[in-house]
C-alpha cells in the first residue's frame, strides 16, 4: 500500500476561449491508508484530480507520485489504482464474473483457478455471490454499484478511485452505501481517494475532505475542523446542511452592525478581526443548528416565523426581521406557531467573521474556538 | 375557500354508447394505422401475391387471362437454365466482394473519423458525398473513367489491357469498385454514429484495467457496435443482391454474361423477352436467398442480448 503526494499540480485545457485552468497549484498529501475526500461544486476541478491521479488526465504541470514513484508518465494500469466511476462503467456484454476477472486477466500472471477463487470471495464480501453469472443490464443500481466497487478490489489496488460513485442510488441505498464503503475501506485499509460534490457524504466518510473551488484547495482537514473552523465564506458555506447564515456587517467599537441588528462581540475577538481584517465591510456567518432560543436572561434578536419545516427530529425555523432572514434549526419537541416572534441568541464560540473582501474567515482560530468561556454575545434588535 | 372550479360528471357521447372503451380504442388504433395500410397492401402485398401468382403460370403479356396455370415448371426450368446460374453466381460474387469492402471501409473510416481531428468534419462530408448521387450519375460516371483512356483506366493501365469493362476478368471487380465508393458512405455514417455512442467511460475503465488498443477494440468498441455492424451487414447484403444499375449502365451485363446479374437477368426476361411468369420465378427465387441471407446474418452474427 501507498500513500499519494500531488505536488504543485495543474491541469490546463485549450479552448477558444484561451486557455481553462481546471487545477490550479494543487499540492495535498494522502497518508496511507487513508480515506480522503475531494469535494466541490461542479467545474471545481475535483474530477480532473482524480482522473490525474489515475493517469486519465495529462499533468500539464507538477508531479504525482504514489508511495516513492513519480506516475507522471507512468500507464494508468501500471500505477496500481482502481476506480470506481459515476456510472459504474460495467462492460454490459460481459458477465459479473467477467466484468471483475478482467483486470486480472490483462494485468497479471494469474491463473484462472486463482482468479476464480479472488473474484468468488470479493464478490462474496460484496454480497453479490449469486450474482456472478448475470450481465450488468439485468441487476439494480445497487447491485451494479457492488460490482463496479468489487471489480476495483479484486485488484488489490495500493490506492482507491471513487468518482462519485454513489450519486446515481437513490437516497436510501446511498446511506446504506456510504456505510459499506466505509466497512470496506475499514477492512481493507487501502488508500482512498474519493470525490463528490455531496458535503453530507464527505463529512460522514473521510479522515479528512479536501475543499476544492475553481481548481484550487480552499481547506484541508478533518470532518470536524473544515465544519467548525472553516478558513473562508466559500468554506463555510458549502459545509453543512442547511448552510450557514450570512450578513453583511461592519464593526464599530467592538459591536458588529447588521442592516437590522447589532451585536457586541467580545473584546478579544474584536480585536482579532479589526487586527485581521483588509476592508471596512465584513460578513458576519452562524450555523442554523447554533442559533439558540433558550434565551434565558440574554439579550436576544427577535424575529417573526415566516416558515417551519418539521423533520422528525429536529425543527427548521424559518424567520426574518427587516430585511434580514435567517435559518435556525431546534430540537423536534420545540413548538413555535407561525407568525410567532421568535427570541434568540448566537453563541460567541460559534459565530464566524469574514473579511468582506477576501472572504477569509477572521475568526477561524478564534471565533469558533476561541472564546472557551462559552459567553454569548450581546445582541439588540436595532430599532 | 378554493377557487379551483369543479366539473360535474358529464353524460357520455353517442360514440361512447355505442362503443366499450376498449372497442373505441381498437377503432382509433385502426384509424391510425389505415393510411399505412392501404399503401402497404397496394403497393407490397398486391405485388407480392400476384408475382407468386403469376410464377405459377405462363404468363400471357397482352393477355393475361389467357395465362396458363403450369405450377413449379418455371421453378424448375430455372434450376435446369444455365443464364440462371450464371446471373445467381455473378450476384454471388458481386456480393460477396462488396459487402466485406464496404462493411470493412465504413468501419475504418468510422473509427478513424471519430477522433476530433483537424479536417475530420470536412472529410465525414466528403466520404458521405458520393451516396446522395443517383446510380445513373455513378453508372456513367464510373463507366467512363473505366473506359478506353478514362482516367481510372490511365492509373491502372498496368492492370489490364484496354478498359477494364471489356475484361471477362475485370469488368466485376470495376462494377464492385463503383459500388463501394458510392455506398461506403452510407455505412460509414451509420457506424460513426454507433462509434459515438459507445460511453468514453468505458474505455477508461478499460484502460485501468490494463487493455491497449486491440483488446479495448474488441472487447469495448466491437460488442457496442455489433447492433450497428449487423444492420450495416445486413442491409448491404439485401441492397446489394438487388444490383442493377451499375452493370445495366457499365456492362449491359457483358463481356460474356460476366457482369449479368439476377435482377439484371429478370429485367431482361420481363422486358426483353416478355417471360413475365418465369421473370416472377427468379423475383420469387431471388426473395428467397434474401430471407435466408438475412435468417443466416441473425444466426451468425446473433442477436441483441443486452
Amino acid at each position: 500500500m501507498s500513500g499519494i503526494t500531488i505536488d504543485n499540480v495543474r491541469k490546463e485545457y485549450d479552448s477558444d476561449a484561451g486557455t481553462i485552468r481546471a487545477v490550479d497549484d494543487v499540492s495535498l498529501d494522502v497518508a496511507d491508508g487513508e480515506f480522503l475526500t475531494i469535494v466541490g461544486p461542479s467545474g471545481s476541478g475535483k474530477s480532473t484530480l482524480l482522473r490525474m491521479i489515475a493517469g486519465l488526465e495529462d499533468i500539464t504541470d507538477g508531479e504525482i507520485r504514489i508511495g516513492e514513484t513519480v506516475v507522471n508518465d507512468i500507464a494508468p494500469q501500471n500505477r496500481g489504482v482502481a476506480m470506481v466511476f459515476q456510472n459504474y462503467a460495467l462492460y454490459p456484454h460481459m458477465s459479473v464474473r467477467q466484468n471483475m476477472s478482467y483486470g486480472l486477466k490483462l494485468t497479471t500472471d494469474l491463473g484462472s483457478d486463482e482468479i476464480r477463487r479472488r473474484v468468488e470471495s470479493t464478490a462474496e464480501m460484496m454480497g453479490i455471490g449469486d450474482l456472478l453469472d448475470k450481465k450488468p443490464n439485468n441487476l439494480s443500481g445497487g447491485q451494479q454499484q457492488r460490482v463496479a466497487t468489487g471489480r476495483a478490489i479484486v485488484r488489490q489496488p495500493d490506492v482507491f478511485l471513487f468518482d462519485e460513485p454513489l450519486s446515481n442510488l437513490d437516497a436510501k441505498l446511498r446511506l446504506h452505501m456510504r456505510t459499506e464503503l466505509q466497512r470496506i475501506q475499514d477492512e481493507l485499509d487501502t488508500t482512498s481517494v474519493y470525490v463528490t460534490h455531496d458535503q453530507s457524504e464527505a463529512m460522514t466518510m473521510s479522515d479528512r475532505i479536501v475543499i476544492l473551488s475553481e481548481g484550487t484547495i480552499q481547506q484541508v482537514g478533518t470532518p470536524a475542523e473544515v465544519y467548525a473552523e472553516p478558513v473562508n465564506r466559500f468554506v463555510a458555506d458549502f459545509i453543512g446542511s442547511p448552510s450557514m447564515n450570512f450578513f453583511d456587517v461592519r464593526l464599530e467599537n467592538g459591536v458588529l452592525q447588521g442592516a437590522d441588528f447589532d451585536y457586541e462581540i467580545p473584546s478579544g475577538l474584536a480585536s482579532t478581526v479589526e487586527a485581521n481584517r483588509t476592508a471596512e465591510n465584513l460578513v458576519l456567518g452562524i450555523r442554523p443548528e447554533h442559533v439558540s432560543v433558550d434565551t434565558e436572561g440574554e439579550e436576544t434578536v427577535t424575529a417573526t416565523l415566516d416558515v417551519l419545516e418539521h423533520e422528525g427530529s429536529d425543527n427548521y425555523l424559518y424567520l426574518s426581521n427587516g430585511d434580514t432572514e435567517w435559518t435556525v434549526r431546534v430540537d423536534g419537541s420545540t413548538r413555535f406557531e407561525w407568525g410567532e416572534s421568535v427570541e434568540f441568541t448566537l453563541p460567541a464560540e460559534h459565530l464566524h467573521v469574514f473579511d468582506g473582501e477576501t472572504g477569509e474567515n477572521l475568526v477561524a482560530d478564534e471565533g469558533a474556538t476561541a472564546t472557551t468561556d462559552g459567553s454569548s454575545v450581546t445582541a439588540s434588535v436595532r430599532e | 375557500m378554493s377557487n379551483v372550479e369543479t366539473t360535474g360528471t358529464r353524460s357520455p357521447s353517442r360514440w361512447e354508447r355505442l362503443f366499450d372503451r376498449s372497442t373505441r380504442e381498437l377503432l382509433v388504433g385502426m384509424l391510425f394505422a389505415a393510411p399505412y395500410l392501404v399503401l402497404f397492401s397496394v403497393f407490397l402485398l398486391y405485388p407480392l401475391l400476384k408475382g407468386l401468382y403469376m410464377s405459377l403460370h405462363e404468363w400471357n403479356f397482352l393477355e393475361p387471362s389467357k395465362s396458363t396455370f403450369v405450377g413449379l415448371e418455371n421453378y424448375t426450368r430455372l434450376l435446369e437454365d444455365p443464364a440462371f446460374w450464371n446471373a445467381l453466381w455473378n450476384t454471388l460474387e458481386f456480393v460477396g466482394l462488396t459487402v466485406p469492402l464496404i462493411v470493412g471501409i465504413s468501419l475504418v473510416l468510422a473509427l478513424g473519423l471519430n477522433k476530433e481531428l483537424v479536417g475530420s468534419r470536412v472529410l465525414q462530408f466528403v466520404y458521405f458525398s458520393p451516396y446522395v448521387l443517383t446510380v445513373s450519375v455513378v453508372g456513367i460516371v464510373w463507366a467512363q473513367m473505366f473506359a478506353q483512356g478514362g482516367v481510372g483506366t490511365q492509373y491502372l493501365g498496368w492492370l489490364f489491357e484496354g478498359s477494364p469493362l471489356n475484361s471477362k476478368f475485370w469488368a466485376m471487380p470495376a462494377i464492385v469498385v463503383t459500388t463501394v465508393w458510392w455506398q461506403a458512405g452510407f455505412y460509414f455514417a451509420v457506424l460513426l454514429a454507433a462509434r459515438q455512442n459507445v460511453p468514453a467511460r468505458l474505455y477508461e475503465a478499460a484502460r485501468l484495467d490494463g487493455a491497449g488498443p486491440w483488446r479495448m477494440f474488441r472487447d469495448v468498441t466491437l460488442p457496442h457496435m455489433k447492433n450497428a455492424l449487423l444492420f450495416v451487414v445486413i442491409a448491404s447484403t439485401i441492397f446489394q443482391f438487388q444490383v442493377f444499375g451499375q452493370p445495366y449502365l457499365m456492362t449491359k451485363g457483358g463481356p460474356v454474361g460476366s457482369t449479368e446479374t439476377l435482377v439484371y437477368y429478370l429485367y431482361e426476361l420481363g422486358f426483353q423477352t416478355r417471360e413475365l411468369g418465369f421473370g416472377a420465378a427468379v423475383g420469387y427465387t431471388l426473395l428467397l436467398i434474401l430471407v435466408g441471407v438475412s435468417m443466416l446474418n441473425y444466426v451468425l452474427v446473433g442477436t441483441n442480448d443486452e
